[in-house]
């Protein structure tokens, strides 16, 4: 252990429930196990500038193109101009290539972490990775210096993201379908024991450990039965880690804090510097691995910011309403009578749910320092 | 344009030695409809993910697994006769030709392996990950890289003879007969190049990117993009004859049978169409997302989505389904009343 620390996190474990934000002891909820303690071994190391909450907290930037998604295909050209914007509008340049600058020079090794669950129906859409390999080259970075990656490899099978990605950037699937810890770093971890679960630690990625210097988040816009909404914190702290669904047992979710506690640790906090959600889709119900088109609005929009707690704010926003105008329950619903252990009931029926949904897990992330959270200090730019 | 058949096959007609049986890439054609398995003769663990199709030759089983081991399993008792291991990994379906096994890596290379022996005899170096099935003719290997080449390398030594660069990464097996090398490309392209010299004869945009490989009949080549549609192309002209749009893209390689070509698509499918309208047959729900190739053996096509389902060819109806086999992509090899698949999990099945 020279050159990390072991940090034991007494106030997670002990305060956590405060730390949330939300009691657990709230309706239907009350058969939760309590909140364990969470352990975090990772880098000693200082929070980069660019690390979360990075250059611009509190902001997010929102451009939308009701063009952008037709028939269900992304548009490149529109991307494109969409990206642009919206980069120029982030940092204050003039230039796409100033912009770019901001956060990735040349010798950078930078990742993209994509979220192919739920491929094919929603996952990260290949235009938004391709354009950003485009704006990544503009500033220098070689092909071979780009890594698209995600856990699992299957599902980036599924995306196709291997053929349609641009020729020689690395597409990494960290592990297989199932199990094992190679691809991992076994000495940065979580560790916690939420239901008595024989393997106790969550280690993080080699490749966003050991390879990359810097992490673009590419997350989608979606609901998760879960935790509420994956989004940039989810994507990137459950994304980085292994052994991570035993956070969440139906009908109990321990996703609030674990999902911020892991995007925290260092160094995954300091080399995650830009996020950029892809909501050409939007799911509102059945995330994150539902293939309903029913449940699948085609939003158009990309949220682009360095906070991913306000980003992950404005998405949940996003989908409170989008479910609200669908008349189905809040995404904090805990009325008993809204769950169900039935997985296809609830991919068929919005009102159902398999966990008491925690939404709370952004809030969790702003007090843990990654980012703003209260939407009154949100800077919001909205760009069409 | 002759037929390439004889190049991949032996002379026991139930062997697979290579990706969808020969290099005629149309679906298989097992002679015979294999009924419902109702049971597993032999199970054999890899220890790693099977990410390719098995290969069948006498009375061998080819199976590559992610972790870099090829292993030649009998297919009586679903032992292993030889293991042939790398630091790398596989992705590739092997081809099997003139007593050697070829396979990509993701490391960049091409191996032959003695396939009687499961020794080494050459490897070579190319422009990036591969993880097409070499494409073996004229006594040339054909694949495509990440790097978005193309490489035409010596079956017997392992030189090179010939690379094309071309517009997006290759994950599309090329089709080869004769002088004619079709292909599906990274770019959104489908290419038509002499096998000689990698000379583009013609190329024809689709609205995506190819992950698909291309199929062909005497006068036409059919291929799905991840622009959602089905194309039939001339394949003197690569002119578009017609396109079909399903619900999503399209990563499954086509088979071909007569009058119909059977493919599945992302959006859950089993689409069959007729090859000389484009016209729709049949549509039948495999219940997951469709990416495999589907096999045609007799009357039935069997794909593997959410277990291996057999649909009756002509009409689509559901003949059969069974519940083993998890994997999401592999291709299975039927030979007989013998079913082999390869799982995602790294489990081999032989079901009768």
């Amino acid at each position: 252990m020279d050159r990390r620390g072991f940090v034991k996190s007494a106030l997670l474990g002990g305060a956590g429930l405060v730390l949330a934000g939300h009691a657990l002891e709230v309706q239907g909820d009350s058969g939760a196990p309590p909140l364990p303690p969470i352990e975090t071994h990772g880098l000693q190391q200082k929070t980069s500038p660019l690390g979360m909450p990075g250059l611009f907290p509190g902001r997010v930037v929102e451009v939308s193109s009701k063009d952008a998604i037709v028939r269900n295909r992304v548009s490149q050209p529109l991307v494109r101009e969409m990206l642009r914007r919206g980069m120029q509008e982030l940092t204050g340049e003039s230039s796409s290539e100033a912009a770019w600058s901001k956060f990735i020079t040349p010798g950078d090794v930078v990742g993209l972490k994509i979220n192919p669950s739920g491929a094919p129906a929603c996952c990260t859409s290949p235009e938004i990775v391709r354009e950003i390999v485009d704006a990544l080259q503009s500033v220098g970075v070689p092909s071979r210096n780009i890594v698209v990656y995600d856990r699992y490899a299957y599902e980036i099978d599924i995306g196709s993201y291997q053929a349609l990605v641009p020729p020689e950037i690395q597409v990494l699937g960290i592990q297989e379908a199932y199990g094992g810890v190679s691809g991992y770093d076994t000495t940065i971890y979580c560790q916690a024991s939420f239901f008595g679960e024989w393997e106790t630690r969550s280690y993080m990625a080699s490749v966003v450990a050991r390879h990359v210097t810097k992490i673009i988040n590419l997350p989608t816009m979606k609901d998760h039965s879960a935790s509420g909404v994956t989004g940039c914190l989810k994507n990137l702290g459950y994304g980085s880690f292994n052994n991570v669904a035993r956070s969440h047992r139906a009908p109990y979710s321990f996703t609030d804090p674990l999902i911020g506690v892991m995007c925290s640790v260092e160094p995954l906090r300091s080399k995650a510097v830009l996020h950029i959600m892809d909501g050409m889709r939007q799911v509102w119900h059945g995330g994150p691995l539902t293939q309903n088109q029913d449940f699948i609005y085609p939003a158009g929009i990309l949220l682009i910011g360095t906070d991913p707690v306000a980003m992950d704010t404005v998405e949940l926003s996003t989908i409170e309403a989008k479910r609200r105008s669908e008349g189905v329950p809040s995404l904090w619903e805990h009325d008993p009578a809204s769950i169900t252990s039935d997985s296809m009931q609830f991919y068929r029926d919005p009102k159902k749910n398999l966990f008491y949904r925690r939404p709370g897990h952004i809030a969790s992330a702003g007090k843990l320092g990654l980012g703003v959270s209260d939407p009154n200090r949100i800077d919001h730019h909205r760009i069409t | 344009m002759t037929d390439t058949k004889a190049e991949a096959t032996s002379a026991n007609s139930g062997d697979w030695p290579t990706l969808l049986k020969d290099n005629l890439r149309s679906g298989g054609h097992a002679k015979s409809s294999p009924g419902r398995p109702s049971h597993v003769r032999w199970q054999s663990r890899m220890g790693s993910s099977v990410r390719s199709a098995p290969l069948l030759h006498e009375r061998l089983l080819y199976v590559a697994t992610t972790r870099g081991t090829v292993v030649a399993l009998d297919i009586e008792t679903g032992r292993p006769r030889w293991k042939f291991t790398l630091q790398d990994q596989i992705h590739s379906t092997p081809s099997l030709y003139a007593g050697k096994l070829f396979f990509g890596t993701d490391g960049g290379k091409i191996h032959a392996v003695n396939s009687e022996t499961g020794h080494s005899v050459w490897e070579a170096g190319v422009s990036g990950e591969v993880w097409t099935s070499p494409v073996c003719s004229g006594g040339l290997l054909f694949a495509g890289t990440s790097s978005a080449q193309l490489h035409a390398v010596d079956a017997g030594t392992g030189r090179e003879r010939w690379s094309k660069k071309l517009g997006g990464r290759i994950y599309s097996t090329p089709f080869v007969s004769g002088d004619e090398l079709l292909v599906g490309c990274g770019d959104g392209f489908v290419y038509s190049l002499t096998a000689s010299s990698g000379k583009v004869l013609w190329q024809t945009a689709t609205g995506n990117g190819i992950d698909s490989s291309p199929a062909v009949t005497s006068d036409a080549v059919l291929i799905g993009s991840e622009d959602f549609f089905f194309y039939c192309l001339d394949r003197q002209t690569g002119k578009v004859r017609w396109k079909y749009e399903t619900g999503l893209g399209i990563a499954s390689s086509p088979a071909v049978q007569g009058e119909i070509v059977v493919f599945g698509s992302k959006d859950g499918y089993l689409y069959a169409l007729d090859v000389a309208t484009g016209s729709l047959r049949w549509k039948a729900p495999a219940g997951e997302v469709v990416t495999a190739p589907p096999v045609i053996a007799g009357d039935l096509v069997c794909i593997q989505a959410a277990g291996t389902l057999a649909f009756e060819i002509q009409s689509g109806k559901l003949a059969w389904r069974a519940g083993l086999g998890g994997a999401v992509q592999a291709a299975p090899v039927i030979s007989g009343e013998t079913t082999y698949i390869a799982s995602l999990d790294g489990e081999i099945y032989a079901l009768e």
